[in-house]
């Protein structure tokens, strides 16, 4: 059965307006008055002290908040599969407990931002305990990034072979060596696209950032939005260009460690 | 947020829309893609189009392929299949990605302000200006609230829109 060639048309036209802004930024970032084509904005860029300190701290955040975030997600997985063991229904508080990681992708980042604000604040006026620095941050991108590694975790769950754990524990495993040596390995390739996701959307992420970053620790997104309000530069053609970079290159590293150690575990995936 | 922007290169006054393709080929001056809805509509569509993919990628890789092929068999054709067969059994992927589309969308303060101009207010923008220069912060409190109960509106939906069984998960 193949498709009628109108979808075929109405797909690379979506291709088409997907990838031409981002092709015309790259195409724009290399242009100069004088000669057509030079390294001139990515020279400039390259002095520029202050984006590479907003880099610096982007790049610090995405990595942390994307750790923290995977670990507490497999933590979330032990959890869940304990449920599954003890067949706990929805009307069941543990139950309704442990789906509240699921909450923050479906609350806007606006609102996540606020809440995370007031919270921080709150805890300095009332025990004058300040987190300072990327601290923030990296705890606002981590529980928002939480709810996307759970969600991929409950999908991977949905579709997990039972019997094998149950094999390990009639031989005789505890369960906690049963999650770390046969459940663990498993959940790894969900685990490993978790904290690509959680990296990639806090590398993206701006909303969250302006409003828990202190002085100082502002991020890469944050320096691009204040200086488009200000005017726009071909600079940020150049920045723009290297933040795509960056995001390529780690998603291409990520797929090729996918496909290395993972690949024989599931064909399916 | 770079994909924002450089959609803002592309349709900006200099860019190679209007730039290099409609004012010196068309000759049509004085016109501007940018500081309207449609432009901010088309950001939107263009930033959260991969938040709905996923979801019905998802509920398509659910449906056997023995549904379609029993159908081909009993001789339906390309558009019988997919209107009585793989549309209403993606109907809960669609659901949901419609719902993460509207909340993200809702709530977003950034692309309006970058693709928009003073009169493109949503609720987002609104939010983070009374929070940012009018340092309002009960006021703004008070209206990010307001639009979490207006998000219940397409969790509803969404939760009509599944099939019985499929509800409490």
């Amino acid at each position: 059965m193949t498709p009628p060639y109108w979808i075929y048309g109405i797909s690379c036209l979506w291709l088409f307006l997907l990838y031409t802004p981002l092709f015309e930024l790259v195409v724009n970032s290399f242009r100069d008055p004088l000669s057509l084509w030079s390294w001139h904005w990515y020279h400039l860029l390259f002095q520029d002290l202050e984006i590479f300190k907003c880099l610096l701290n982007s790049l610090k955040i995405a990595l942390a908040s994307a750790t923290l975030a995977t670990i507490v997600g497999a933590l979330f997985g032990f959890i869940w599969m304990q449920q599954f063991h003890e067949k706990q229904k929805w009307h069941d508080f543990k139950y309704q407990l442990s789906q509240i990681i699921l909450i923050p992708q479906v609350i806007p980042d606006i609102v996540m931002g606020l809440g995370f604000m007031l919270l921080f604040n709150g805890i300095y006026v009332h025990t004058g305990w300040r987190l300072s620095g990327i601290m923030p941050t990296i705890l606002a991108h981590a529980t928002v990034g939480l709810g996307f590694v759970g969600l991929l975790l409950k999908h991977r769950l949905a579709e997990f072979d039972f019997r094998l754990e149950e094999a390990a524990l009639d031989l005789g495993a505890r369960p906690h060596s049963v999650f770390i040596s046969i459940v663990l390995p498993l959940l790894m390739p969900t685990l490993l696209m978790g904290w690509l996701f959680v990296f990639i959307i806090s590398l993206d992420d701006v909303i969250l950032a302006s409003f828990t970053s202190g002085p100082g620790s502002s991020t890469l997104p944050q320096y691009l939005l204040s200086s488009l309000r200000l005017g726009i530069t071909p600079m940020m053609n150049a920045l723009g260009s290297f933040i795509l970079c960056i995001m390529t290159l780690v998603t291409c590293m990520g797929c090729m460690v996918y496909r290395a150690f993972f690949m024989h575990h599931n064909k399916k995936l | 947020m770079i994909r924002i922007y450089a959609l803002n290169g592309l349709l900006g006054p200099d860019g190679y829309l209007i730039g290099t393709f409609l004012s010196p080929v068309l000759g049509i001056k004085n016109f501007f893609l940018l500081g309207n809805q449609g432009t901010v509509i088309l950001g939107m569509i263009y930033a959260y189009a991969p938040f709905m993919a996923y979801p019905i990628y998802l509920a398509l890789m659910k449906i056997p392929i023995q549904f379609v092929e029993a159908a081909v068999d009993l001789g339906a054709r390309h558009y019988n299949v997919f209107w009585h067969i793989i549309f209403p059994l993606s109907l809960s992927g669609l659901a949901t990605g419609c719902s993460m589309v509207f909340v993200s969308s809702f709530c977003d303060g950034v692309i309006p302000e970058i693709l928009g101009d003073d009169k493109t207010l949503v609720m987002g923008r609104v939010i983070l200006h009374t929070f940012f220069q009018e340092r309002n912060w009960p006021k703004s409190c008070a209206l990010a609230l307001l639009s979490l109960t207006a998000l219940l509106i397409p969790w509803l939906c969404a939760y009509i829109c599944r099939r019985p069984h499929e509800r409490i998960t």
